[in-house]
């Protein structure tokens, strides 16, 4: 690699890494899960155990909802160096994710290596793309597993081009860690590894089978042994739940006026559930490739996962996405066809684990569909350029480069700006803004008070507390003991110490004498506490717009 | 048989099955919508007395709704009205017509432009069995009047440029179409000019040569396409576009305001970033590419139900897999050349563009357009599928291969038509206006003097009550009065002759009168009741005396 490539990469890494760093110990707040990751991250660090006093466990119960435990050890030494806060949590995230315009550009460069902008607009869109910030700038699970992706794909191709089995035994291992990572990531990973297979499949067969049995299929098979057996004996340990045929059947009543319509067999014929599941799946499908998830609205499903009124790319990637990958079968240089067609099966097979479960969009499960998609937004960008640089007229080579510069940097600005000043603000309850706030007073009150009640209104409350308060875990390995919902969905921790998490009820906590109560905002409306002269009693402790998402009230 | 007869079966066998899915109970299915009824009936007030409902002598917009219609459609429905009365066919021939037309042309010009015989016979093919063209085939849908019209004018221009002779004749019928189309639907005024400037733009060179020869046909387009534009701005063209143009959305204006009080700040800086023309333009460009959103195309359709089957996209989901072929090898494929691939990909750009200038979108009316360059997307890749299969040298495969794909087809007309035929009416029957043909005949058979009250629940019943009682245009026409426009432009007509259409409250209906209520309260059991074909009752008509 010459100097110049050098320092571009370095260039590129240190903007990506500065960009997601930028005031990542604020902004945005702390969700349940990194806040989960980085405290058991801090008990292992301190104990060798989980939060439950599991000793060195694979999979965290957690809320009871089973984290891989990759990112938890990616914590451990970020917690070790800083301390337990939210930078140390997100940093391994943030590096990663800084890596990925990097690995991107070795992957493209390895397939075609005489692409003349291919590389370097790849790994330049992918720094700036709002999809991959937005997962970087938090402890994301499924951004480490978009870098592991592409990082094994990388090393697959690097081996079929250098037949150096170590590459291979890279890819295997990476491909292993994935099952650790991200619970979708099982999927994708299964997907990715099938494609890599079909598209080399003949080259495979030929020279590489004994090594491809030895350095890939044994490892991952050892990999997964672990995951096979808890399938088998834990099923808790599934959390990924996967809509099968009968799970989200059509409502009784849609039922029931399609048979009105026009009776039974019409509608054991036209609209059986097997129609209906492919009807439904693949609008959920096709909900990834809508204008509105890539460049207006991005995750319309959760407010956590996009900045507010903007989609997951930047506008300009839309049009150039378009012409990327409809230009694939007419690329005049071979390789650049076949990384395309690559791409262009990641890209399909990318939104089949979110299509399979019952969000209508889901941006955290098909993260890896950031790569495809920038991928094909460069090559539209680079044969958009290219369709008029054989024009020869200079001037209009500069301007039309120019025009896609100025489009894609007043898009990005003004991406930043819903971003750094909207996403919290625009819904503060989804996004848990002020547990830190809360945290903090209760911490700083809680000698002073014989009962404590902090609010579970917005979920998982007890794990800001040990987090914030960074409490000795084996202290409270000891009294853990999560109440399984009966939903199945995660569960809760109803007491730590003198503190319970519960909803506060104003009418009963006014006579409790000695007493702390942290109502959410919510709960003040629904029992009516702001029509009432009390109210004035109560401590905003987290103002956001005009109200507060915790107050504190206390007896004496 | 004549070996010439054999050689077009193909294509007779395929307009034919254009125009069986098109006629089929044309008549009377959909019911008459209050479009449809508006046209037929102005039509017919200008047979009997030369002016519309509202006494204007022969305009080019009809106030009709005080939404001012475009005209074109009004005197293409004229003849019809006159030979075959005021019936809904006669209001719905023009465009079945012309849709059939545009198909046959459609052939003529993928010949034109591929010289094959196969991809043509496909295109059409595909065009006819089409959900979306078939569902504006039927009925007085000025849109694809228009459509068929650009269509038309498309074939008149590419035979005028072929080689080797530039043809003026022909060049002329292509202004002409392409203007008259001005005269027929708001949508259309867009997307003419802009196409037939960009054909005007490709064949660049071919009229550079012939430059004297454009002078007068090019001047008498001018001159009749001058009228629509003063007729335009005369009849509250503009207040029309506010109704239902762009800023007709208050959302931008909403959110400008929302950003601005999340920063907390009135600095010019958050007032420029957040201003509403900026947001408006994001607004623009969301609408402009939900048309090209797959579940608008393959999987729900439009919303509005009066232009949507159920759970039917505006084409069938297989077709997806078709395009996707069409369109991966639409760059590469020698079947069209440099200048038919820009003429497709600009009428691609430019047809959802009116469309997303509304406040509605993604909009299948609007929209319509569409259909075409779509279609020939879907069957450039059902023409190179095919290809693929005839060449595999399994004949088992072959003809398995064959098979599945004709089976395909098959099966998702007759879906389709199951939902347009069988669902459509039975869920949107507010949509298409059920009930009032059946209350005239009601009201012929029991006949009254008293005041007729009519429920204002359904759109426009007036003039529904006009169409079928071939109400006398002369008397309509000095008894007429417009209501104030309601947010969208539209007014209505609350009384004439001894029928009132009101919202219903039984206390303020004098006593001798009849109520035709839908779902009011009514103290008292009603007479008779007319249904929806879904069982439902649509009129109830209840007698009110002391």
């Amino acid at each position: 690699m010459n100097r110049k490539n050098l320092i571009f990469l370095i260039i590129i890494f240190l903007t990506s890494f500065l960009l997601r760093i930028f005031k990542v110990d604020q902004y945005p707040t702390l969700l349940w899960d990194e806040a989960a990751l980085g405290y058991n991250a801090f008990s292992i660090l301190n104990t060798g155990r989980d939060e439950y006093g599991q000793i060195l466990p694979l999979i965290f119960k957690s809320f009871g909802d089973y984290k891989p435990g990759l990112y938890i050890y990616l914590t451990v030494p970020f917690v070790a160096l800083l301390g337990l806060n939210p930078l140390s949590v997100r940093l391994p995230s943030i590096l990663l994710g800084s890596l990925i315009p990097i690995i991107f550009y070795f992957l493209i460069k390895e397939i075609s290596p005489k692409s003349k902008y291919l590389p370097y607009l790849t790994a330049i869109l992918i720094t700036f793309n709002p999809y991959n910030i937005h997962f970087s700038r938090g402890a994301w699970e499924t951004n480490i597993l978009t870098f592991e992706l592409i990082l094994a794909s990388y090393f697959f191709f690097k081996y079929l081009n250098s037949k150096s089995a170590k590459f291979l035994l890279f890819s295997s291992l990476v491909f292993g860690f994935t099952l650790y990572t991200y619970q979708a990531g099982k999927m994708i990973s299964l997907l990715l590894i099938s494609t890599l297979f079909i598209l080399n499949f003949k080259n495979i067969l030929k020279t590489h089978l004994k090594n491809f049995s030895l350095f890939f299929i044994f490892p991952l098979i050892i990999f997964s042994l672990p995951i096979i057996f808890g399938l088998l004996f834990n099923q808790n340990a599934n959390r990924l739940k996967v809509v099968s045929l009968s799970s989200y059947p059509r409502s009784e009543s849609e039922v029931q006026t399609i048979i009105n319509e026009a009776g039974y067999t019409d509608y054991q014929i036209f609209h059986n559930p097997i129609i209906y599941y492919i009807q439904s799946l693949s609008l959920r499908y096709f909900n990834h490739f809508s204008p509105k998830f890539l460049a207006f609205e991005g995750d319309w499903q959760s407010p956590r996962h996009s900045a507010p009124y903007i989609g997951v790319l930047l506008y300009p990637s839309l049009i150039f996405l378009v012409i990327g990958i409809f230009s694939t079968f007419a690329l005049s240089s071979k390789k650049e066809r076949k990384l395309s067609i690559f791409f262009l099966i990641w890209l399909i097979i990318a939104p089949i684990p979110a299509a399979l479960t019952r969000d209508s969009v889901q941006s955290v499960r098909s993260m890896s569909f950031s790569l495809p998609l920038i991928y094909f937004a460069s090559l539209g960008i680079t044969e958009t350029y290219k369709f008029f640089e054989t024009k020869k007229i200079k001037f209009l080579n500069f301007l039309v480069g120019f025009l896609i510069f100025y489009s894609y940097f007043i898009s990005f600005f003004y991406y930043s700006e819903l971003y750094l000043n909207h996403l919290v603000k625009k819904s503060p309850n989804e996004n848990l803004y002020g547990y830190k706030q809360a945290m903090d007073y209760l911490i700083t009150n809680q000698n002073s008070y014989q009962n404590i009640i902090f609010t579970n209104f917005y979920g998982q409350p007890y794990i800001y507390y040990l987090f914030y308060s960074k409490y000795s875990p084996s202290k409270y390995q000891s009294q853990a003991f999560l109440t399984e919902s009966i939903s199945g969905d995660t569960g809760q921790i109803n007491q730590i110490d003198n503190i319970r998490f519960d909803s506060p009820n104003f009418n009963s906590i006014k006579e409790t004498p000695n007493t702390l109560a942290i109502f959410s905002y919510d709960e003040i409306l629904r029992q009516g506490i702001d029509q009432t002269p009390d109210f004035s009693e109560f401590i905003p402790l987290s103002p956001i717009n005009n109200i507060s998402t915790f107050y504190a009230y206390q007896t004496n | 048989m004549p070996t010439k007869l054999i050689k077009h079966l193909p294509l007779i066998l395929i307009l034919f099955l254009a125009l069986s899915l098109r006629a089929f109970r044309i008549d009377s299915f959909p019911p008459l919508n209050p479009d449809e009824a508006a046209i037929a009936y102005n039509a017919f007030s200008l047979i009997e007395t030369g002016h519309d409902e509202h006494g204007n002598l022969f305009p080019i917009h009809f106030k009709s709704f005080g939404d001012f219609k475009p005209g074109g459609y009004f005197y293409l429905a004229l003849p019809f009205v006159k030979l075959l009365g005021l019936t809904p066919l006669a209001v719905r021939l023009p465009n079945l017509i012309l849709s059939l037309l545009a198909i046959f042309l459609f052939y003529k010009i993928v010949f034109l432009i591929s010289s094959n015989q196969k991809l043509s016979l496909i295109s059409i093919f595909v065009l006819s069995i089409s959900p979306w063209h078939i569902h504006f085939s039927r009925g007085a849908w000025e849109s694809n009047t228009a459509l068929s019209l650009i269509i038309i004018g498309t074939y008149f221009f590419l035979k005028s440029t072929q080689p080797p002779k530039f043809s003026v004749k022909y060049f002329t019928l292509f202004l002409i179409s392409f203007s008259s189309t001005l005269y027929i639907y708001h949508s259309t005024r867009i997307f003419a000019p802009l196409l037939g400037l960009i054909l005007f733009a490709i064949y660049f060179k071919t009229f550079y040569k012939n430059f004297r020869q454009l002078f007068l046909p090019i001047l008498f387009t001018a001159l009749i396409s001058v009228p629509v534009l003063f007729s335009f701005i005369n009849n509250g063209g503009t207040t029309r576009f506010g109704g239902v143009g762009l800023t007709a959305d208050q959302g931008p204006i909403w959110r400008a305001n929302e950003l601005i009080n999340q920063d907390a700040s009135t600095d010019l800086f958050y007032r420029i970033i957040h201003n509403k023309r900026l947001l408006y333009t994001i607004s623009w460009a969301q609408k402009y590419f939900s048309h090209f959103d797959l579940n608008f195309l393959f999987l729900t359709g439009d919303e509005v139900p009066r232009s949507k089957s159920p759970e039917m996209g505006q084409f069938y989901l297989y077709q997806l897999l078709f395009l996707l072929v069409g369109l991966f090898s639409f760059i590469k494929t020698k079947l069209f050349d440099l200048k038919s691939k820009q003429i497709i990909i600009f009428w691609l750009i430019f047809a959802p563009l009116a469309s997303s200038l509304t406040f509605q979108a993604p909009s299948a009316l609007r929209s319509l357009p569409l259909v075409i360059p779509l279609s020939l997307f879907i069957s450039l890749g059902l023409y190179h599928t095919l290809i693929y299969i005839s060449r595999l040298s399994n004949y088992l495969l072959k003809y398995l291969s064959y098979l599945i794909v004709i089976f395909i087809i098959i099966v998702s007309v007759i879906f389709y038509l199951d939902s347009y035929y069988i669902h459509s009416p039975a869920r949107y029957p507010q949509a298409w206006n059920y009930g009032f043909s059946q209350l005239v005949n009601y009201f012929q058979k029991n006949p009254t003097t008293d005041s007729v009250y009519i429920t204002n629940k359904y759109d426009q019943p007036y003039i529904m009550i006009l169409f079928y009682t071939k109400y006398p245009p002369h008397l309509i026409q000095k008894e007429i009065k417009l209501t104030t426009p309601d947010q969208f432009g539209f007014s209505t007509v609350t009384h004439f002759g001894n029928y009132y259409f009101q919202k219903i409250i039984w206390e303020d209906i004098p006593e001798n009168s009849v109520i035709v209520a839908s779902d009011e309260e009514i103290p008292i059991a009603p007479t008779d009741i007319i249904y929806f074909p879904n069982h439902q009752p649509a009129l109830k008509i209840y007698y009110k005396h002391e």
